[in-house]
């Protein structure tokens, strides 16, 4: 576990102001971390942007009534994404929720004659789909899976944002890279 | 799967991983021209990385509705705790935007010698028209001259209208009662509903406290894809 505080002085001092009731200084942190914080929440569901969103709104709204509990030992993002996690599984307890299954779809093999909007099209549609396997995953593999494949993230900065040391994300990576591989390779069909 | 499979299966997942020599991404070619299955397995490891090299991070950016309606609900969440009262105690599904969402008030005064004193039922206090696919929702804004204790606060909607939340059995609710304490200045209760039929309908507010009960009425015209809001008096009487 790193002790050193992972949390920015510019979060840092957002954070203060937001604990002292001020919106604009949570919307403000929110603003810097949610484009990851949303990556995860598109993971998590599988792809289900109004899942994801609701989760998300959820998620910002404890954040903000538990932000007194925030100490600070991780990044802001990496805390989100705890209460994130939590939302969601909650949701998946509760709510009747009944993932999906990816559909069958016999689309055709991309030639390059295929006009660049069904090609954009096709791209997301396989991008849903690989979405769908990576939420299939742990959640521990999902978070390292969105932040360096999905985020860009180097190992550092995800070493950094979640309080672990560089090995573990190494060796976490190369686990759920692994995972994700297996399950492309299952539901290889789907990617025709 | 036979023993060349297994090899090639092995390879493929060193393929995502590293970058193959050109002897192994020969032998790998070689047995996918003849082996469809692990062709298929290639194809799709290959389209995945493909996937993740063209994948932005800002791709994954919320849409700008998040921030519209996480500021609105961080006002809303900011006077609850301020008025140091109960929210609706109703896990409310939050409604779209700003953008879709209008924001209606019904202002209600209470013991406020400043406001005239209409109360014939009947007049119109003010007309709006909003989009009907849309929730609306509702504020009540109670503004008192002291702290009341025990205030009642009743919405009633006629068929057609219900509200709008995640929880069936409080979609089904044709009343709903709020129960809380009102502080000096203004006080909100929002809740959210949701037009469900043509024609038009009322939504009844009625908030009871000391000896007095203190009624508002709203009319909903809703005619295809918009709706007339009309605020219709308010009337304060003794109980
Ligand atoms: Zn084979």
């Amino acid at each position: 576990m790193n002790t050193q505080g992972n949390i920015s002085p510019v979060d840092k001092e957002l954070v203060e102001r937001a604990r002292r009731g001020e919106i604009a200084a949570f919307e403000t942190l929110v603003r810097s971390h949610e484009t990851k914080v949303f990556s995860f929440a598109l993971n998590i569901t599988g792809g289900d942007h109004e899942l994801a969103q609701d989760i998300m709104q959820d998620a910002l709204i404890h954040a903000y009534r538990g932000i007194s509990s925030f100490r600070g030992d991780c990044s802001f993002s990496s805390w989100l994404w705890r209460i994130l996690k939590n939302d969601f599984l909650r949701y998946r307890e509760h709510a009747a929720f009944s993932r999906e299954e990816p559909d069958n779809r016999k689309g055709n093999a991309v030639d390059d004659h295929e006009p660049a909007v069904e090609l954009a099209i096709m791209r997301q549609e396989r991008l849903l789909l690989l979405r769908r396997l990576v939420a299939q995953l742990s959640i521990e593999d999902q978070e390292v899976i969105t932040l360096i494949e999905f985020q860009e993230l180097s190992v550092d900065e995800v070493a950094a944002l979640t309080a672990m040391s560089i090995e573990a994300v190494k060796s976490r990576l190369h686990r759920a890279r692994g995972r994700l591989t297996e399950l492309v390779k299952k539901n290889k069909n789907l990617f025709l | 799967m036979d023993d060349r499979c297994r090899q090639i299966d092995a390879l493929l997942t060193e393929a995502m991983t590293r970058e193959l020599s050109p002897e192994e991404r020969c032998s790998l070619d070689q047995h996918c021209a003849s082996c469809p299955d692990c062709a298929a397995a290639y194809r799709a490891l290959l389209t995945t990385r493909e996937l993740l090299r063209n994948h932005r991070p800002e791709d994954d950016a919320p849409p700008t509705i998040l921030r519209e309606n996480l500021h609105r609900r961080l006002v809303e969440e900011q006077a609850q705790q301020a008025g140091k009262r109960p929210a609706l105690g109703l896990r409310w599904k939050l409604a779209f935007g700003v953008s879709v969402c209008m924001l209606l008030t019904i202002l209600g005064y209470f013991l406020m010698p400043a406001f005239p004193d209409k109360g014939d039922e009947g007049t119109i206090l003010s007309r709006t028209t909003v989009d009907a696919k849309e929730p609306l929702t509702i504020k009540i804004t109670y503004t008192a001259d002291r702290p009341l204790t025990d205030v009642a606060v009743t919405i009633r909607l006629d068929e057609g209208i219900s509200f709008y939340s995640d929880d069936e059995k409080l979609r089904s609710l044709r009343e709903y009662t709020w129960h809380g304490d009102l502080r000096t200045g203004i006080n909100e209760i929002p809740f959210v509903v949701t037009v469900e039929r043509m024609g038009t309908h009322r939504i009844r507010t009625e908030a009871s406290y000391d000896d007095y009960r203190h009624r508002h009425d709203v009319e909903l015209q809703a005619e295809q894809r918009t709706v007339i809001v009309t605020y219709l008096s308010y009337k304060k009487r003794p109980l």
